[in-house]
């Protein structure tokens, strides 16, 4: 997506912004189908992070880095608004105690969709933090802030989402 | 275990790095497009009607502003104007010299006075400044003739020649004497001479009379106002009262929790008349919107006889008929729930539905309003109708949520029939308020008014929806 495109999409432009979404909504779809178990939410999410993007768009700043970027955190911070309308409660979810210990090379027979239903199976909590620290990035400080939680409760549901991930994946190959 | 843990982190985080294969995915291309679309060219009318009110304020700020400086300068104009009129009241100018000597002598001896201060006498093709002193006796000021003709004192009469003092226009005689091209020579504050004091022009013997009697101490009132009318912005902060009467006549009867409108900020433009000291009318236009929220709570059974089959869920259909503010809408909600989820046929579920009726509309009032002292002065009392045109009314934000642990409200579709509502309402009004002149000829109100709605913005032989209005109005008014 160049410059040219971008000011398009700022200024309303319906034909560059429908090229913006055709270039970015599978990515964004799996993005938000990570954060979402249910596909009706996930399609919601999209909607509202488009409807978000193209109307905050002017805001974007070049120098900040790529246009996908920006993009990627609007989603993700769509799908937490979302997600915290639904009220997240990360202490009551169910402990996961159980620690597993995997060999990694079976790994790679297990494709994104497989992968993407695992994520989508997790417990909210568990599922919010290990999104938002193994695949997008940020640190438990960040999270924590992100999610209106403590640090030591974002490291404790990391933990337990990879442990019950690990749990699946033992399933899995059973 | 330290290693198991970066590789299972790393291992995600790779391949939701790696490109991700479109047909592997379902994506939901049109329909959610089309949504989005959708949004977007409602946010962009939103926006767009967001900057009306804006404009509006600045447009009302800045004619305020001009109609003061504009108003300033006037009575700068006009206070300077009564001051010279008042010194030249005494004094007459004969004319019985050649023209270099008229020019001469009147700029030397009027110098910035201004021409309309001035009563010229053309006499026997010549001209003599006299002034009158303070008890009445002659002054003669004109330092080539020295004689002191004040025979016909505040007098012009001129004879085939042309006179130019400070600010006169060249007057030629020979011309046709009309009054239209007389005005277009008179300099522009000459003009309000005629007015004054029943001055005349008149045409005597062949020649141009202006006569200029003495003027008074103080400007008649006629200067400020003339035709009674005023004239300026209007802001008003209105708060609505719902007023619902009857019942619904649809299963969801009683359910109808709230209905309420947000306050409206109306901007526009008032124009009174005055019709006496102390009786004005009112009248003007105002645009405003108008949002209403109505809030229903919904108690379904929810029968697993007519659900559906959809993947891994049951979906079940509800349509019903609402009554709003703004007309009968018409619902079709989807209910859903997953195949496991333990849901016994006819269970209760509770939902909460909203939507916002959004209405523009422009209204006119008529009022009388009494003044207690006069008019621009003092506080006052006001009773009439306003008449409200809706130009447009759409339904937006529509929204359910279910309160049920296993049925989830999937989705709603609103059928609207924009041309239901009553598009013309008028409601009786009665009101107080203050108003204070802030300079010459503008005036600031405050008042505070009170509508009954005689008209209902909806109704059905079994359900009636008014709405009255409480208004806090302020008005800026110049005097045209």
């Amino acid at each position: 997506m160049d410059n040219q495109k971008i000011k398009l999409c700022i200024e309303g432009n319906r034909v560059a912004q429908k090229e913006l979404y055709e270039a970015y909504k599978v990515n964004l779809y799996v993005l938000c189908q990570r954060y979402f178990s249910d596909l009706e939410d996930a399609k919601d999410a999209l909607q509202e992070g488009f409807v978000k993007v193209f109307r905050d768009l002017h805001q974007y700043d070049e120098a900040k880095g790529h246009v996908s970027s920006w993009i990627k955190k609007v989603f993700v911070n769509t799908c937490l608004e979302k997600l915290r309308k639904k009220k997240i409660d990360f202490q009551k979810i169910e402990d996961y105690d159980h620690e597993v210990v995997y060999e990694s090379g079976i790994l790679s027979d297990l494709n994104l969709k497989d992968l993407t239903k695992m994520i989508q199976k997790l417990p909210t909590g568990y599922r919010t933090v290990f999104n938002l620290y193994v695949i997008e990035g940020y640190n438990h400080l960040e999270i924590a802030e992100k999610l209106g939680i403590s640090e030591s409760t974002s490291k404790t549901q990391l933990m337990k989402a990879k442990n019950m991930l690990r749990l699946k994946l033992e399933d899995v190959f059973k | 275990m330290e290693d198991s843990n970066n590789n299972l982190e790393n291992f995600f985080r790779d391949r939701f790095n790696q490109r991700i294969e479109p047909q592997d995915w379902n994506i939901p291309d049109n329909e959610v497009w089309d949504s989005i679309a959708s949004e977007i060219n409602k946010e962009d009318k939103r926006r767009r009607v967001g900057i009306l009110p804006i404009i509006l304020v600045g447009s009302s700020i800045l004619l305020s502003l001009f109609m003061g400086i504009d108003n300033y300068n006037k009575s700068k104009s006009i206070a300077s104007l009564q001051k010279e009129l008042q010194e030249c009241s005494n004094q007459t100018v004969i004319s019985n010299g050649d023209d270099n000597t008229v020019k001469k002598d009147v700029k030397n001896e009027v110098k910035s006075q201004d021409h309309a201060s001035v009563a010229v006498n053309a006499h026997n093709q010549s001209i003599q400044l006299t002034s009158l002193d303070n008890s009445g006796s002659d002054k003669k000021i004109s330092k080539k003739n020295k004689s002191s003709k004040a025979s016909a004192p505040n007098i012009i009469n001129t004879k085939n020649k042309e006179i130019e003092l400070n600010n006169f226009q060249v007057m030629d005689l020979n011309e046709p004497l009309e009054v239209s091209n007389l005005a277009s020579r008179i300099p522009a504050q000459m003009a309000y001479l005629p007015s004054l004091n029943n001055n005349f022009l008149f045409k005597q013997n062949s020649s141009l009379s202006l006569e200029l009697p003495v003027v008074q101490e103080n400007l008649p009132p006629k200067l400020k106002s003339n035709n009674g009318f005023s004239f300026g912005p209007s802001m008003q902060y209105i708060f609505w009262q719902d007023k619902v009467k009857g019942s619904f006549n649809n299963p969801l009867e009683g359910l109808l929790v709230k209905e309420e409108t947000l306050p409206s900020l109306a901007l526009g433009l008032a124009l009174n008349k005055k019709i006496n000291d102390h009786l004005v009318l009112n009248t003007g236009l105002m645009y405003y919107q108008r949002n209403q929220t109505s809030k229903y709570e919904i108690n379904l059974p929810y029968s697993t006889v007519d659900e559906i089959n959809v993947g891994s869920e049951f979906e079940n259909k509800f349509s019903h008929s609402l009554p709003t503010g703004l007309g009968d809408i018409n619902t079709n909600l989807v209910l859903s729930r997953s195949i496991n989820s333990p849901v016994t046929n006819n269970e209760n579920v509770y939902l909460d539905f909203s939507l916002q009726n959004h209405v523009s509309a422009l209204a006119v009032p008529l009022m009388l309003t009494y003044h207690m002292k006069e008019m621009g002065n003092g506080f006052f009392f006001q009773g009439g109708i306003m008449n409200e045109f809706i130009i447009h009314n759409e339904i937006r934000e529509v929204n359910t949520e279910s309160h049920h642990t296993f049925v989830k409200d999937k989705s709603i579709n609103v059928d609207y029939n924009t041309s239901q509502i009553n598009k013309f309402n008028t409601s009786a009004m009665i009101g107080i308020g203050y108003e204070k002149e802030i300079l010459k000829g503008i005036g600031i109100s405050l008042s505070t008014n009170y509508g009954f709605a005689l008209t209902n913005t909806f109704a059905t032989p079994n359900y009636q929806h008014k709405i009255d209005q409480l208004g806090l109005q302020m008005m800026v008014v110049k005097k045209i």
